[in-house]
């Protein structure tokens, strides 16, 4: 399990869509959500706890979900960070900026 | 509770900005606070509907992505367009910017899309909005998929065209994978008003889902060019009793 000292360097939303329907749901939830208690995800997700917090862990090492604790307890965050990308050549973007 | 509410089309031309325009200025006449930010960083244009150009926009969308403002800063109150309707309610615009240069460098030098969700999430703290509305770009990309994400309701644009079923298809596919927990469709540019109920019918049960509305394609409204909001010039048009219905849609829970 993270915590704040190793926040992954988050995923794109595409990336989402790769992910087990389970998972996905999770995640989903926590981008809407943008933090959760294993509670409040077991509650959602109306799995037991140890269901739930093995998918988490999955997704923490996946790097979807970082973890921070916050008044005494384990928070759940979905880190959406990932950069958009040019398909472009440099040379055709050089052109563009001439305009 | 506010609600957040992506409209986007597969296909670019389907009166996407226009329904949007629309949309936030009925639900903000009705004295909401309302936001709405131009995600379609690649071709912007809605602000063009709120007599926005690129002298009265210090900040766009792409200078908080670059860290140059808050997004706040960037927000605009073009509430005065709803002056007639003697409405108590707000619009704010958050507009992409319009500079040729400041397209290409957001395109070529991409963003934190992570960026997009919390700066929602701060209009809606910051401005207290009631509703966030979210003009997409057409088809599908990262920001487009972070915004059907993160909404309450999702209004897909379609016209009764067969590369806008199959592109609105995968819309659907993709939206219903990302738990979206509620999805419209609106039809635009219809033809022939008498067989609107057997089409609504077939596109119903072709997607299985509901279609709020089907706006007929409108002389009056291509007339108007984008050059104010329907619904406020002519509150009393049938296109804009359309409107009102998808707005009581997405009142609905």
């Amino acid at each position: 399990m993270s915590d704040e000292a190793s926040k992954p360097q988050g995923f794109k939303p595409s990336d989402v869509l790769t992910l087990p329907k389970e998972e996905r749901q999770l995640v989903n939830w926590l981008v809407r959500r943008q933090k959760a208690s294993l509670l409040e995800l077991a509650d959602y997700l109306k799995q037991s706890d140890e269901s739930v917090l093995s998918l988490l862990n999955n997704l923490v090492e996946k790097k979807f979900v970082y973890t921070k604790q916050e008044d005494g307890q384990i928070l759940y965050y979905a880190h959406v960070a990932g950069k958009t990308t040019s398909r472009l050549s440099n040379k055709m973007w050089d052109k563009l900026n001439n305009i | 509770m506010s609600k957040i509410i992506s409209v986007h089309s597969f296909r670019g031309g389907t009166g996407k900005s226009n329904i949007t325009a629309n949309l936030a200025s009925c639900i903000a006449r009705e004295g909401n606070r309302v936001g709405i930010v131009d995600t379609d960083i690649q071709s912007p244009g809605i602000h063009v509907l709120f007599g926005f150009n690129k002298d009265n926009m210090k900040y766009s969308l792409n200078d908080y992505l670059w860290d140059n403002c808050s997004i706040e800063d960037a927000a605009y109150d073009v509430s005065s367009i709803l002056q007639n309707s003697q409405s108590k309610g707000k619009i704010y615009l958050i507009p992409s910017s319009v500079r040729t240069s400041e397209i290409t460098r957001i395109l070529r030098e991409g963003y934190d899309v992570g960026l997009l969700n919390d700066g929602f999430q701060q209009l809606i703290d910051v401005l207290n909005l009631d509703y966030l509305f979210i003009d997409t770009h057409p088809g599908l990309n990262e920001e487009t998929l972070l915004s059907i994400t993160i909404s309450d309701i999702l209004i897909l644009i379609l016209r009764p065209d067969r590369q806008d079923y199959q592109g609105t298809a995968i819309a659907v596919e993709i939206a219903r994978q990302l738990d979206v927990p509620k999805m419209v469709l609106v039809i635009n540019k219809a033809i022939g008003e008498s067989n609107f109920p057997t089409l609504k019918k077939n596109v119903e049960s072709t997607f299985e889902t509901s279609v709020a509305g089907i706006f007929p394609l409108s002389e009056d409204v291509a007339s108007l060019g984008s050059s104010d909001i329907f619904c406020l010039r002519y509150p009393n048009h049938p296109i804009s009793k359309v409107i009102e219905s998808v707005v009581k849609h997405i009142h609905t829970p």
